[in-house]
């Protein structure tokens, strides 16, 4: 016999609701009993009780069944190519269907990012604006953080060597695109600052630390 | 179940949305600056590995690059009009917007901000958005209801699933502990920090102002929580009203004190979670507008 879930919308028989808590007892005991692999059981666990809430409900099944067999594939489909992209954990490989991972990981204290300083020919440091290609809109701020952290203080190897040479090819581009639009004269060297916030000791941003990181000259 | 019953108007309502959001962030795009950023960094990622390797070139040339827009072009502004050939002008301009949007991930990294709206491109191709609200349209024969209802529920089923994925990672991989230590307060600083926003320095006030921090603290596990469960605002009317707030002011949020708009999503928001038929019916939007008459379905 269904039942409406205290009258919210829901329509879950008992047996279902034993079935929901069994993947959430899943959930938790994967979590604490299977490493890495518990994150997959997880969220396998969680889109499945997810499913099942869907897939009882009378009016999502309307829909499913009036629809052409191709069309019911596809309504299928989409859904679970999104959620199969996601718990695969490839990161963007599986593009269109991508690892969907924002703010999960703690951040230390006193967190770190990088800055970019021009010098002009006439000696004088400007700042360095990151948004100077408007189709990759705020994507180069990101990527140039992304590629400083591994060429910087990433362990050494071919990844640390390749996102040097990113970073360089990316920073000279910079440089470039800047010299283009603005008629402040071209620019001798790009330099990358590593910048620390004192979480405890914030105090204004003239408390936030800076250490110079690398120098890249431009031709 | 939201988006019960959808009528041919709001279906071509919402493809004008759609395509016109498209048709206006790529309008605004100059693509030319593409050719001018290293092409080293670039890495073909998912579907664009099967562009073969001698295209590329070409592709990434400004010419290649003019091309694609006044491609996208073309293809959004019949997709807007309801021109003819719907079908295969969708499917080849969603093919197309695939393709750009990967090109600006392969080059950079893969940012999450319009991916729900390619999705919905997607889903909008494969069902007949253009049967009304769409230029010099003949007669249909009259189709089951469900053509249209369908594709607005899985549209919002994928948008809600977007949030999903993302809630249920952090809870299962990371809570309580992300919860409790703070972290969303640097996240909050740090962004500020390295992005100077609209708004200034309001996103590192928290860190001098503790007590500004506390909603931020209350906030986080509620919004991830609210994320995690977000497809159920399909099923439950009142789950809905208690969503659409809250997810809207994290969003707010996030702009103002992290300089970050998630701003397809905010466009989608009102399209595809909340009662747009009734909306939709009020309008003169031809015959089958009047037929239909204001509609008063409770879904949820």
């Amino acid at each position: 016999v269904g039942y409406t879930g205290a009258g919210v919308g829901f329509q879950l028989g008992r047996r279902d609701v034993v079935v929901l808590i069994g993947l959430g007892c899943l959930i938790v005991l994967g979590r604490r009993h299977l490493g890495d692999a518990g994150l997959l059981v997880g969220e396998i666990s969680a889109f499945l009780a997810m499913g099942l809430v869907l897939w009882r409900h009378a009016g999502v099944r309307a829909i499913l069944y009036g629809l052409d067999p191709l069309r019911r594939v596809l309504v299928v489909l989409i859904p679970t190519l999104l959620v199969a992209g996601h718990v695969a954990n490839l990161g963007d490989r599986p593009y269109p269907f991508v690892t969907w991972q924002l703010y999960t990981d703690s951040l230390p204290r006193n967190p770190t990012y990088h800055e970019y300083t021009a010098t002009l020919a006439t000696g004088r440091e400007i700042p360095l604006p990151v948004r100077l290609f408007p189709t990759l809109g705020g994507r180069v701020g990101p990527f140039l953080q992304f590629l400083a952290k591994r060429a910087l203080h990433g362990r050494a190897g071919p990844a640390r060597a390749e996102a040097a040479a990113q970073l360089d090819a990316v920073l000279r581009a910079l440089a470039r695109e800047h010299e283009r639009r603005f008629g402040e004269g071209p620019i001798r060297a790009v330099d990358v600052w590593h910048r620390t916030i004192p979480t405890d000791a914030y105090a204004g941003r003239s408390s936030i630390t800076r250490r110079h990181d690398r120098r890249v000259d431009t031709p | 179940v939201l988006h019960q019953r959808v009528s041919p108007e709001t279906l071509g309502c919402v493809r004008i949305g759609v395509f016109g959001i498209w048709l206006v962030s790529v309008a605004l795009a100059p693509f030319s600056d593409l050719a001018r950023f290293p092409v080293e960094t670039l890495r073909p990622i998912g579907v664009l590995n099967l562009i073969p390797g001698p295209a590329w070139p070409m592709l990434l040339s400004p010419a290649g690059l003019w091309g694609l827009k006044a491609a996208l072009l073309a293809g959004l502004v019949l997709l807007v009009l309801g021109a003819p050939g719907y079908r295969a002008v969708a499917l080849l301009t969603c093919a197309m917007l695939t393709f750009y949007q990967g090109l600006l991930r392969g080059f950079t990294f893969t940012n999450h901000g319009e991916l729900p709206l390619l999705y919905a491109a997607w889903v909008l191709a494969l069902f007949p958005a253009d049967d009304a609200v769409s230029l010099g349209r003949r007669r249909v024969a009259a189709r089951a209801p469900v053509m249209y209802s369908a594709p607005m529920a899985l549209v919002a089923l994928v948008l809600l699933l977007c949030y999903s994925l993302v809630g249920i990672r952090r809870l299962v991989e990371s809570a309580p502990g992300i919860f409790l230590d703070g972290t969303i307060v640097r996240y909050v600083a740090l962004r500020a920090a390295s992005a100077r926003g609209t708004f200034g320095d309001l996103g590192l006030a928290i860190l001098e102002h503790p007590r500004l921090a506390r909603p931020l603290l209350l906030g986080f596990p509620v919004v991830g929580l609210f994320e995690a469960l977000a497809p159920l605002c399909l099923l439950s009317r009142w789950f809905r009203l208690a969503w659409l707030p809250v997810i809207i002011g994290f969003h707010l949020g996030v702009w103002i004190l992290m300089g970050f708009l998630f701003l397809f999503n905010l466009l989608m928001i009102p399209m595809f979670l909340t009662e747009v038929d009734r909306l939709v019916a009020r309008l003169p939007l031809g015959e089958r507008g009047r037929a239909a008459g204001p509609r008063h379905s409770r879904p949820g």
